[in-house]
């Protein structure tokens, strides 16, 4: 009973936490809204007895992308404008889409005979099974993964330090402001990104 | 029912950590008073034991100022998520053999994850007090936090693949059998105690703070009990490092060279005071010996030192491990 009610109360706090990604004026509160709504993902996790995924959820998702996010919207300037439009021409068209797919979605979900299984869908020793199963049959993708990431590490960095060869542009012009103020900011950007 | 006894769980464990808190501030100004040639707090009480406990109602007593222009509830929510998120580390923390609330089988990974979502409560502190200083603050901070915990965790998962378990309770059983893993890690543990005390943005790290430049960082606009709040944050940041250092290298509650099982289990609870009582007081010397480190330094030294240290010593525990094993 409790196990249940917990269950819809975190459903429906990530229902309510994913519709306000999408629809709070201030970008910087959707981030925040979208850490939330990870969080209640990983509390479904835990009613699940995945407590390893919950907490890698939140490892991942909240600790490291969520925070990139923040960090990328607070070094960008002018994202923060509450009066700017919010939707743009597919506005009407998207939430039909939408609905369309959730009635598809339904439809499946109703017209299949669920069976459930006897046993725990959990065995005890899931980092020993990750670990396993990751080195030894996901051996490949594990690799190709990692190699994608080295990839965009190097050329992220690459990038990164094309922007430093630039000739900074370093007099003060007749009004007393610094021209390279622009340049300055998007070079700390990608600074604080790597 | 499991509802009221996690309550009490709870309560019992937010008394235990505000008590630790008042001895920790007392010790740390002690500490410093000590190592500076000075005298400390001696006017409230004997000895000045009193002195944090007046601070404390002082700082409860205070009006609670709210820059009209921050965001009422992010700047509200801030304080709370830097007190909530270590202090629910201590739930899988085992102080003697039988005595921890709970033994989760991925222990070490539920605190670092919650360390990582400690980011956002500067985030939000820094965002939410609509304060410039206050702002820079928080970025410098969450910028920091971000490099050290890759070190931080990096370093311990030596001892991870030493133990082949993520469980506190079992790697301290280990630890009875073995030696330390403190031995066998060495250069571990010291990478552990850097990224652990520059994660709790302790000086020689403390550049969030930066009073001389920053005001006060992230917390600049925060006054009365909200600021005890970030102010509670710290020092049980510091308790949960420093348990954790405890728990993973230096053998938890066991002492060394006797029969454990014979030893009284009241007695290993002061074993597990005293490790962790010590290293606090090893970060407590690093905060009055070290000047502060400059911005670029301080990413330096996270990404170009600690972390191909903290690499080097996997591969070569892995390896030797490996060599070991065949």
């Amino acid at each position: 009973m409790a196990h249940a009610l917990m269950f819809y109360l975190f459903a429906a706090l990530a229902i309510a936490a994913s519709l306000a990604v999408i629809l709070h004026r201030n970008i910087f509160k959707s981030a925040t809204f979208l850490a939330g709504m990870l969080f209640c993902l990983a509390a479904l996790f835990v009613l699940l007895d995945a407590e390893f995924i919950a907490v890698v959820q939140v490892l991942i998702y909240i600790g490291a992308i969520t925070i990139l996010i923040v960090f990328a919207i607070m070094l960008t300037t002018k994202i923060n404008d509450e009066h700017k439009e919010q939707f743009n021409s597919q506005k009407f068209l998207a939430p039909i889409l939408a609905l369309g797919l959730l009635g598809l979605i339904l439809t499946i979900v109703v017209k299949i005979q669920w069976t459930t299984a006897e046993i725990s869908p959990v065995p005890s020793d899931i980092l020993g099974l990750i670990g396993t199963a990751l080195l030894s049959d996901f051996i490949f993708p594990f690799d190709v993964v990692s190699i994608l990431l080295l990839v965009a590490l190097i050329g992220a960095t690459y990038i990164a330090k094309q922007e430093d060869r630039k000739p900074l542009v370093t007099e003060v012009d007749e009004t007393g402001e610094h021209g390279d103020g622009k340049v300055k900011h998007a070079l700390h950007a990608e600074e604080v990104e790597h | 029912m499991d509802v009221i006894l996690g309550l009490l769980y709870v309560v019992i464990l937010f008394s235990l950590v505000a008590v630790q808190v008042l001895i920790l501030v007392f010790m740390e100004r002690k500490v410093s008073a000590w190592i500076q040639s000075r005298i400390g707090p001696n006017r409230v009480g004997p000895w000045g034991l009193l002195q944090t406990t007046a601070d404390i109602i002082k700082l409860i007593t205070k009006e609670n100022i709210r820059n009209i222009q921050s965001d009422k509830v992010i700047f509200f929510l801030a304080p709370i998520l830097a007190f909530v998120a270590p202090f629910a580390g201590f739930v899988t923390i085992p102080v003697a053999e039988n005595l921890g609330i709970q033994d989760l089988n991925m222990g070490a990974v539920y605190v670092f994850a919650l360390g990582s979502s400690m980011v956002f409560s500067v985030i939000w502190a820094g965002y939410g007090s609509n304060n410039r200083y206050a702002l820079i603050g928080a970025m410098r901070s969450a910028a920091q936090m971000i490099s050290y915990e890759i070190p931080l965790v990096t370093s311990v998962l030596g001892v991870f693949l030493i133990a082949g378990t993520l469980s506190m309770r079992e790697i301290v059983a280990l630890q009875e059998s073995g030696t330390w893993y403190v031995i066998y890690q060495p250069l571990g543990f010291i990478l552990f105690l850097v990224a652990a005390t520059a994660e709790a943005n302790r000086a020689p790290f403390d550049l969030p703070e930066a009073e001389s430049e920053l005001v006060a960082g992230f917390h600049t606009e925060y006054s009365g009990m909200k600021f005890a709040f970030f102010f509670l944050a710290e020092y049980t940041e510091m308790l949960v490092a420093c348990s954790l250092m405890t728990v993973l290298f230096l053998g938890g509650w066991l002492i060394p060279f006797v029969d454990n099982s014979q030893i009284p289990w009241w007695i290993h609870i002061f074993v597990f005071i005293f490790k962790v009582y010590s290293m606090i007081f090893l970060m407590m010397w690093f905060r009055w010996t070290f000047p502060r480190l400059r911005v670029d330094h301080l990413m330096q030294f996270g990404w170009k030192v600690l972390l191909p240290f903290a690499l080097v010593n996997l591969v070569v525990t892995g390896a030797v491990a490996l060599w070991l094993k065949s």
